[in-house]
């Protein structure tokens, strides 16, 4: 019975230890139970305690949540509206591009957008390579949306949910992106990341987590606007960035942890040869089209980093070396700070003026 | 290093499998001491020094105090000026100069600025006052001065309580330093779910609930019903970062061996502000209440000086905080609270305010009034806090209630877990014993094994993208 032992010394654990001889050497004898309820199932709780936490999550994660198989509906999309240009990129696509105005202003020729939010270089990989390249269309560009060091940081939004956002756009098998990922630096808490990402899969699951709070929050929310999901819209804009504080930090999204003076075109550094490569192939010009970030009050553009001026001039000459096309719209004074909602992204309602900016810019290009 | 670092990780993992196969008490000792250095040098190899420079001189101070009892008043006030001096040097002289400027500029004698830019090293107003406490229990007699260097060095230093607490008096840890230490095994599950309900609380509750906290705080010009919903998202962000500070700090010390003190015990069912100060921070309100409050008089001396205690009291812990005037009038509105408190108690019979009908009241008054304080604790700005209080309810719009209504309940969603451990502390007492009695062997294993899972997997599941330092770092 547990607790039930009655032993001579005060304590026959400590007793044992300070004995430094195994049981049953040490005298005066411990009995069986004594020794299992004091000493064998403690450490057997807690050896238990500490598998169950670290293995149930694993179980939970391969077993609920399977990867999520590819998505062949933007191949279809593709395959059946054979654009004239196909656009790639994230959220700075998505908050710019008026895709309808777009096709007005050429003529009524096609145009489609392939994105995703939060997607970044190893994400216009993927989609360049499993849709454009296998739907076997021929646009006559396809123009990828990029900022400041995007195409050189090959790591940049590869884990946690933004490797369940890559999921539907992956093969079964990807050595061009496992190659460059894993050939690319890394320290040692990058590895260990990495791991912990690969056993534990259950990570890629918080973005379906946190909208089931948000939903019940929206649920409990007595308001006219919450089944339109204007309420979310009417939250977002309530923060703005226009309605923050001067002294606030603008919450953009940043590339600054990443830093490079100089391109690298070798294949294990980046995805940009294997776009390139891929694109000369199947002969496609592929334009890279760098975003403008949000300016400051004070002036037109951002001021870059001494890195980023130097960076930026080696990857242009890359590019056009290889035959494709580079533009670079960051000092544009046409886009202004008005345009601008939170961060790098637009306000919905200067899509259609951007939009004819952008034609304006590509007119050579967009023909 | 912060506990929520891979970098923590590992280096607790070597502490905890070296440490264990020492057999001796000294040398556990030695090695938790240069532990604790690393640890805390571990962002800038100065702060190494600065401790140093206090453990050496309150050592010296407390042996000479116990060698030469009849100068012991000189040796107390050499320490306490050290120590004081250390940090009033490095975390209000730019307060200092920045008022005594503006003094100066407001009587027309011109101004200076301060072009010495101090860097707060992480933690000094904890490990300072601990020294302090301990330099004044020897001066009190209520403690021998420690005989050995590196056990003294330890009860500073000791790294999971190092840099915020909770502020441990030498009674309780040194003792503790100074005995021999087995792991027990039964009390590690028990440490192990206490630390993972510290990462939840920090990783899940507080960052996840500080970016709704951050945003509002961050508008220009919030209406009434998104500026107290702010409110409340920072009464949960640092209640939840705080108390999970000590919860990892109380988890690891037990997995070495040391029990801390509890810190917090479930503040916001206080009903009173005095309550409110039992139960939260209790450590540093403590520290006030033994070498600030009851030393200037306390409550012995009549009503008005009483009152005046607790305002120099209150004065000083606000300060305490950080070297700005909002924590100054924090501080000061508790000061308020709790004189006016003692007057109510002393006008109104107890049977009153004792009745149990009245006790919701009483808690939603007193979680109105907390709220209150952390709009001033939060807000660092002095004209926006004037701004806040001058906003009107009538002036919100059905949208914008629509607004806050949904931030509001958002961050109740994550602070739900802190909600039902508040509630758990109201159930009767004997449903309390029942619990303890019929959960116990396999069925509290089971209960600790799958709270530890909840936790675990709730942290995989929903830690914020973005984490932060703890909020008392910055104290």
């Amino acid at each position: 019975m547990p607790g039930a032992v009655k032993t001579e010394h005060a304590d026959r654990a400590d007793y044992f230890f300070k004995c430094n001889t195994k049981f049953p050497l040490c005298s005066p004898p411990c009995s069986a139970t004594f020794f299992w309820l004091n000493i064998l199932k403690p450490i057997f709780q807690l050896v238990l305690f500490c598998l169950i936490i670290l293995v149930v999550p694993i179980l939970i994660g391969n077993g609920l949540f399977p990867k999520q198989p590819f998505d062949d509906k933007p191949l279809e999309e593709l395959r059946e509206s054979r654009p004239d240009f196909v656009f790639i990129g994230n959220s700075m696509l998505i908050t710019r591009l008026d895709e309808t105005r777009l096709s007005e202003l050429l003529g009524g020729a096609g145009v489609m957008s392939l994105t995703e939010h939060g997607m970044a270089s190893a994400g216009y990989w993927l989609v360049f390579k499993n849709y454009v390249i296998e739907s076997g269309i021929r646009p006559k560009v396809v123009i990828i949306f990029f900022r400041d060091f995007d195409l050189s940081w090959p790591l940049y939004r590869t884990t946690g949910i933004y490797r369940e956002k890559l999921e539907p756009f992956m093969r079964k098998e990807e050595p061009v992106l496992e190659y460059v990922w894993e050939q690319s630096p890394k320290n040692w808490k990058d590895r260990i990341g990495e791991k912990l990402e690969d056993i534990y899969p259950i990570q890629r699951r918080k973005t379906e987590a946190e909208d089931m709070i948000r939903e019940v929050a929206l649920d409990w929310t007595d308001h006219p606007w919450k089944k339109d999901s204007k309420l979310l819209g009417e939250v977002n804009d309530t923060f703005q960035l226009r309605e923050l504080r001067e002294d606030v930090p603008s919450e953009l999204a940043t590339t600054e942890e990443f830093s490079l003076e100089k391109f690298d075109p070798s294949p294990q550094r980046s995805f940009m040869p294997h776009i390139v490569e891929e694109a000369r192939k199947h002969n496609i010009t592929v334009c890279f089209y760098r975003v403008k970030r949000r300016p400051p009050r004070d002036a037109d553009f951002r001021k870059e980093s001494r890195a980023l001026t130097r960076y930026m001039p080696t990857l242009k000459a890359w590019v056009e070396e290889q035959g494709m096309l580079f533009y670079d719209a960051s000092r544009d004074p046409a886009e202004h700070l008005g345009m601008y909602a939170d961060g790098d992204h637009l306000d919905e309602k200067y899509m259609r003026e951007w939009t004819e900016i952008f034609h304006k810019q590509l007119q050579d290009i967009l023909k | 290093m912060i506990f929520h670092s891979l970098d923590f990780l590992i280096f607790f993992l070597v502490v905890f499998s070296f440490y264990w196969m020492l057999r001796k008490r000294s040398h556990q000792n030695w090695f938790l001491l240069v532990a604790s250095y690393f640890f805390y040098s571990y962002v800038h190899y100065w702060f190494g020094f600065l401790l140093l420079a206090t453990t050496v001189m309150d050592f010296c101070c407390a042996r000479a105090i116990g060698r030469f009892p009849h100068r012991k008043k000189l040796f107390l006030w050499l320490s306490l000026v050290f120590s004081l001096g250390i940090l009033g040097f490095f975390k209000y002289y730019g307060f200092f100069v920045e008022n005594v400027s503006l003094l100066l500029h407001s009587l027309g004698l011109g101004t200076f600025t301060n072009n010495l830019h101090i860097f707060l090293p992480v933690g000094i107003s904890f490990y300072t006052f601990q020294s302090i406490g301990y330099i004044v229990d020897v001066y009190r007699g209520h403690t021998k001065p420690a005989r050995n260097f590196i056990d003294y060095g330890v009860f500073i230093s000791f790294f999971p309580q190092l840099v915020a607490g909770p502020i441990e008096r030498s009674h309780q840890l040194l003792p503790q330093v100074q005995r021999v230490r087995r792991f027990d095994t039964k009390n590690a599950v028990n440490a192990l779910v206490l630390i993972l309900w510290g990462f939840f609380k920090k990783l899940v509750i507080a960052d996840n609930v500080a970016v709704t906290c951050n945003k509002i705080f961050g508008l220009e010009d919030p209406n009434f019903a998104l500026i107290w919903t702010g409110v409340f998202a920072f009464a949960v962000q640092i209640f939840a970062d705080f108390s999970a500070y000590t919860d990892i700090a109380r988890g690891t010390s037990r997995l070495l061996g040391f029990e801390l003190m509890r810190n917090f015990e479930h503040p916001y069912i206080s009903r009173s502000p005095g309550e409110f100060w039992r139960r939260w921070h209790i450590s540093l309100s403590n520290w006030f209440r033994d070498y600030v409050y009851i030393p200037l008089g306390g409550s012995r001396a009549g009503k008005w000086r009483m009152a005046w205690n607790v305002i120099i009291t209150f004065f000083l812990s606000g300060l305490w905080h950080g070297a700005q005037w909002n924590y100054v009038i924090w501080g000061l509105w508790y000061a308020v609270l709790l004189v006016i408190y003692r007057l109510v108690h002393q006008i109104v019979p107890a049977r009153v305010c004792e009745c149990r009908w009245l006790f919701p009241l009483q808690w939603a008054i007193m979680f109105v009034f907390i709220n209150i304080g952390w709009m001033f604790f939060r807000e660092t700005n002095l004209p926006y806090i004037i701004e806040y209080l001058r906003l009107s309810p009538w002036d919100v719009t059905p949208e914008q209630l629509g607004i806050a209504t949904f931030l509001f309940w958002m961050t109740f969603l994550y602070g739900m877990p802190i909600w039902v451990h508040h509630l758990g502390a109201l159930l009767p007492e004997k449903w309390v014993n029942l619990f303890h009695t019929q959960v116990t062997g396999w069925r509290l294993f089971l209960l600790q094994t799958l709270l530890g899972l909840f936790f675990y997997v709730g942290i995989l599941l929903l830690r914020a993208e973005s984490t932060s330092d703890f909020i008392y770092f910055q104290f």
